[in-house]
């Protein structure tokens, strides 16, 4: 078995824990968008296999442009490489809305948010099986301790919060009469997500600067999502059992 | 001389200990490639230094925190409710100060703090109301929320019905009210 399967079993369980649990107890100790997770779980494997894969080798084809030049690279290629994840995965994320038991879940702004984000963390959770996937079958890294993956987790733990925000922004805003911008700012968020790791990729940027630009990103989604989810209206705070008040 | 102690009450069973322990785990294994520093190249090696010297002391509070879960418990003396939780968690409530107290609902945020599911200690920011000192086996459900001067504190007595009878007749002879 290759060592990163074991550490690929606690991320994604994990994950799906953490992550799942916030959803539940911030949707109101709610199943009903959690279920919704499903649906995004084999979203990764298609958009990978089946849009950027083909797109990408079939762009290089067609410009004659091989891979792994790192700078020599034409700057539109870069470009259409650097915007292949965002434009495709956020349209793929989207794509469970047009489902009836879906939309259903959409009637307010708040609940936009929570199909989103379960939409979000379903793909996130995907792209984590995707990637591990992708390492079995390359057979690289066979030779280091399952222990050695803690990378993996941590990045692929960050990352799932993070797609879920990102589809979560996208389903709030659209709920609002705006997919157009709404998917506009899913795909802007993304791409700035991606910066960090495009720019070390192509030895513009230190590792230490991609993982800091993860660690910003993370703090601005977490803002981010203070912001814009639903809060415990007043009426609900009335149900408080008051003991004793002094009035002051 | 600390007061003598009218009562004491322990916190509502839960298993947040688990998750801690999960956590602690996950904390320890970090530190694992350690044990096979002969095969990191030299100029990597650094990076598992930093990491032990973040890790180590990280798995030292973890573990004094879960060892500290079963000494949680909430004294009433004639001055002061005292909650503690091991030595690492001991907060002290003048009865004087004390303007309100009720069962609530609280809603987290995301950063950073000790609480996770069955688990709230120290300080944890809540969305509706910001930093409550928690010492509770809930992290935001029924929590018994006591308000003194500009401080909150959380805790979850097994037996709440009880831990207010005791309570009520301490606090400042002003307006008592049970109402829902």
């Amino acid at each position: 078995m290759h060592p990163i399967v074991p550490m690929a079993v606690i991320t994604v369980g994990f994950s799906a824990l953490l992550w799942c649990g916030m959803l539940w107890l911030y949707s109101g100790r709610t199943m009903r968008f959690v279920r919704l997770v499903w649906f995004g779980l084999p979203l990764s494997a298609i958009v990978n296999l089946l849009v950027k894969g083909p797109l990408g080798a079939g762009g290089g084809d067609l410009a004659g442009i091989e891979p792994g030049l790192g700078l020599d690279t034409p700057v539109w290629f870069l470009i259409f490489l650097f915007l292949l994840a965002p434009v495709f995965e956020e349209l793929i994320k989207a794509m469970p809305a047009v489902l009836p038991q879906v939309r259903r879940r959409m009637g307010t702004e708040g609940d936009a948010l929570w199909t989103g984000m379960a939409l979000g963390m379903g793909f996130g959770l995907g792209e984590a099986i995707y990637l591990a996937w992708q390492v079995v079958a390359a057979g690289a890294y066979a030779e280091y301790p399952w222990y050695a993956f803690t990378g993996f987790f941590g990045e692929r733990l960050l990352v799932v919060f993070m797609h879920a925000m990102m589809t979560g922004v996208l389903f709030r805003i659209a709920q609002r009469g705006r997919p157009v911008l709404g998917y506009l700012a899913a795909v802007g968020l993304h791409a700035l997500l991606n910066s960090g790791a495009m720019l070390y990729q192509l030895e513009l940027a230190p590792g230490w600067a991609a993982n800091a630009a993860l660690g910003v990103m993370l703090v601005a989604f977490a803002l981010l999502f203070d912001r814009i989810r639903p809060k415990r209206a007043a009426a609900e705070r009335s149900e408080d059992t008051v003991y004793y008040s002094s009035g002051s | 001389m600390s007061a003598p102690v009218l009562a004491t009450f322990k916190p509502a069973r839960s298993y947040g200990w688990v998750w801690l322990l999960a956590i602690l785990l996950l904390v320890a294994a970090s530190v694992l490639p350690v044990f096979r520093l002969g095969d990191i190249p030299p100029d990597e090696r650094i990076a598992i230094w930093i990491t032990i010297a973040i890790m180590v002391p990280l798995i030292a509070f973890l573990l004094a925190t879960l060892a500290s879960i079963p000494a949680m418990r909430y004294d009433l003396t004639n001055d002061e409710l005292l909650l503690s939780c091991g030595p690492l968690y001991r907060y002290r409530v003048p009865y004087a100060e004390v303007s309100d107290v009720r069962r609530t609902t609280l809603t987290p945020t995301l950063w950073s703090s000790m609480r996770m599911p069955g688990l709230a200690l120290g300080g944890v920011m809540y969305a509706d109301i910001g930093t409550v000192k928690m010492c509770a086996t809930r992290m935001s459900r029924d929590i018994l929320l006591v308000t003194a001067g500009k401080r909150r504190y959380g805790l979850t007595p097994a037996d709440e019905a009880g831990f207010m009878a005791t309570l009520a007749p301490l606090l400042p002879p002003q307006q008592h009210a049970t109402e829902r």
